[in-house]
């Protein structure tokens, strides 16, 4: 036969439920354990400063962050630096002078290169290189103006 | 990480009191209680399972259950216990009689100790605790009749566990008058 009867064991729980601490003992309790957190907190943050001051002093870190910097600025120039329209270049380095631009070979590999538009761009920009033109001209002036040139053919 | 925190601080402020009292009940002895209150707190700082959890309270006072139970195995013996708490009902019980019914609470709350967790958790919210079955039922996510349902298994477990540590105890005394 069983020793324990259920009123025998709820008057066991009876005095359990009845026990109390004091408010002073919850009190300190609730305190310590309060405290405990806040330190435990803050500890944490003052750790997690610590690593990242440690990253930050680390001589590795400074090096990564010089690389970095100098592949950003190389990045920078690269991309920022003057583009040069492909039409003018090629068209610079085949005729450097409007003169020369207007020749029939030159005036054939824009042809080649794009066509018809490439051709009238080629004569646009030689006439860009020949500047403002009076709208008219003496036949003195226009003499000495062909016998500079021609000077300076011979010259070269 | 601060709302973590900030969570906790609340908990503590909202529930701290009834777990301590929880904790004083089920070691029986006030620094103990001060002790596991802080480890409660600590544990449930570093834990994961609070902030998935739909109820805070509950799943504190979970822990709060566990983490006495688990001092009271770990405990092979008490012998000296600085900090035992007063009982009320004792002022008038001679010194005898305080130390039986210390013994009767000891012995009742190690056997509350070897239940499972289910019938263990029902018990001291209903009995220790004095909590009602709906509010029980709300905690557990249960209703009021299946927490009426599962005190009365709980008790019958726990006389069951109270008769095995007497017949256990008594086989230990028969070992021990051997030797």
């Amino acid at each position: 036969m069983p020793k324990f009867n259920e009123e025998e064991i709820l008057r066991r729980l009876k005095l359990l439920s009845q026990l109390k601490p004091t408010p002073e003992a919850t009190e300190h309790a609730t305190e310590r354990a309060r405290q405990t957190l806040t330190d435990k907190q803050k500890r944490r943050e003052s750790s997690n400063a610590r690593i990242w001051r440690a990253i930050i002093k680390s001589p590795i870190t400074k090096l990564a962050a010089a690389a970095v910097i100098i592949m950003a600025i190389g990045l920078f120039l690269v991309h920022q630096g003057p583009s040069e329209p492909v039409e003018t270049t090629k068209a610079a380095k085949v005729a450097k002078s409007p003169a020369e631009m207007m020749t029939a070979i030159s005036l054939t590999i824009a042809y080649r290169r794009g066509g018809l538009e490439a051709v009238e761009q080629q004569c646009e920009k030689a006439i860009e290189m020949f500047g403002p033109r009076p709208k008219s001209i003496s036949v003195r002036e226009l003499l000495e103006d062909f016998n500079s040139e021609n000077s300076e053919r011979t010259k070269l | 990480m601060r709302n973590r925190q900030r969570k906790l601080l609340e908990l503590l402020d909202k529930s701290g009191a009834s777990l301590h009292a929880l904790l004083t009940r089920l070691t029986l002895r006030r620094d103990i209680a001060e002790e596991l209150m802080q480890e409660l707190f600590i544990k449930l700082s570093n834990s994961k399972g609070l902030q998935k959890s739909a109820n805070p309270i509950a799943y504190a006072r979970r822990a709060a259950i566990n983490l006495a139970f688990d001092w009271r195995r770990s405990r092979k013996r008490n012998p000296v216990e600085l900090d035992v708490i007063g009982e009320p009902a004792s002022k008038e019980l001679s010194p005898l009689a305080k130390l039986i019914q210390k013994e009767d609470l000891e012995e009742i709350l190690n056997a509350i100790g070897r239940l499972n967790g289910a019938s263990r958790e029902v018990l001291v919210m209903r009995y220790i605790q004095e909590q009602s079955n709906d509010y029980i039922a709300e905690q557990l996510g249960k209703t009021a009749h299946q927490v009426r349902a599962l005190c009365h298994k709980a008790l019958m477990h726990l006389r069951d566990a109270l008769d095995a540590g007497e017949s256990l105890s008594f086989e230990k005394e028969i070992d021990d008058a051997k030797i």
